[in-house]
């Protein structure tokens, strides 16, 4: 089971950074996809802040932290967080 | 080149460059680290861990778990869970507005309707009832239950008034 990092405490540099790592970027407010456009949260279809992401491994699941998107994530995904 | 023809050295200059250089060096290692550590799966990233220990949390409440055994709809199980999570967020006097939105966004009113349904803790009084009739489990159908929410009982408005969170009884 994948153990979770806190980015709380990361700058936006990091976090772009981060973003930019796994193929994603950021006009500094928001999550892009490769594409340059916002990138959506699956599950709420709204977009992603580079301040409340929540990013899961495998085929790179970024989301907007927030309760309906973290248990429509548990309930597609099981129990693995 | 002699001597004269090279800039003189600012020592301070020199000692906050090399910290400077040596504090971005060790966020890009930081970084490139976390990413290595993240495509082997060993780490998943969060903003705040709070909201996940919460989901968590209440997917595990009795409640939770024995509406689940009844009810394979994935979207259902949700809607109850956003209504636990609604519960606890009011209990501890937390905004719950913006979770509200999501979940009027995501299930449109009816589902919003169904999440209160549980955050009142009326569905459990509800099931109670049903229970009381003596069905057996096969016949008792909770998927209709939820889904009937409106038709039947759940005409409640959440009415936030100076501040206080407080609950209506709406007769229509």
């Amino acid at each position: 089971m994948s153990k979770l990092v806190s980015i709380q405490d990361f700058s936006n540099e990091e976090k772009v950074e981060l973003l930019d790592g796994l193929g994603y970027g950021s006009d500094g407010v928001f999550v892009l996809s490769l594409d340059g456009e916002q990138f959506l949260d699956k599950y709420t279809d709204e977009p992603i802040r580079l301040d409340n992401m929540f990013i899961y491994p495998g085929s790179v699941i970024i989301l907007d932290n927030n309760p309906l998107s973290i248990d429509s994530f548990l309930e597609e995904y099981g129990d693995v967080l | 080149m002699s001597s004269s023809e090279n800039p003189p050295i600012d020592p301070i200059a020199s000692a906050a460059k090399g910290v400077t250089d040596s504090v971005i060096n060790h966020s890009e290692s930081k970084i490139k680290n976390l990413i290595n550590r993240f495509l082997n799966k060993d780490y998943f990233f969060a903003e705040n861990s709070d909201i996940i220990e919460v989901a968590k949390q209440e997917r595990k409440r009795t409640e939770a778990v024995l509406f689940k055994q009844y009810v394979k709809n994935k979207d259902f199980n949700i809607i109850f869970h956003m209504g636990l999570t609604l519960r606890k967020l009011e209990k501890e006097n937390k905004d719950w507005d913006s979770l509200h939105i999501k979940i009027r966004n995501k299930f449109d009113e009816k589902g919003l309707h169904m999440a209160y349904f549980v955050q009142n803790g009326l569905f459990s009084k509800y099931l109670g009832i049903i229970l009381e009739k003596g069905k057996s489990m096969e016949e008792t159908n909770r998927e209709p239950t939820l889904r009937e929410i409106d038709t039947y009982l759940v005409k409640v408005a959440n009415v936030k008034l100076n501040n206080n969170i407080k609950r209506k009884d709406i007769e229509e």
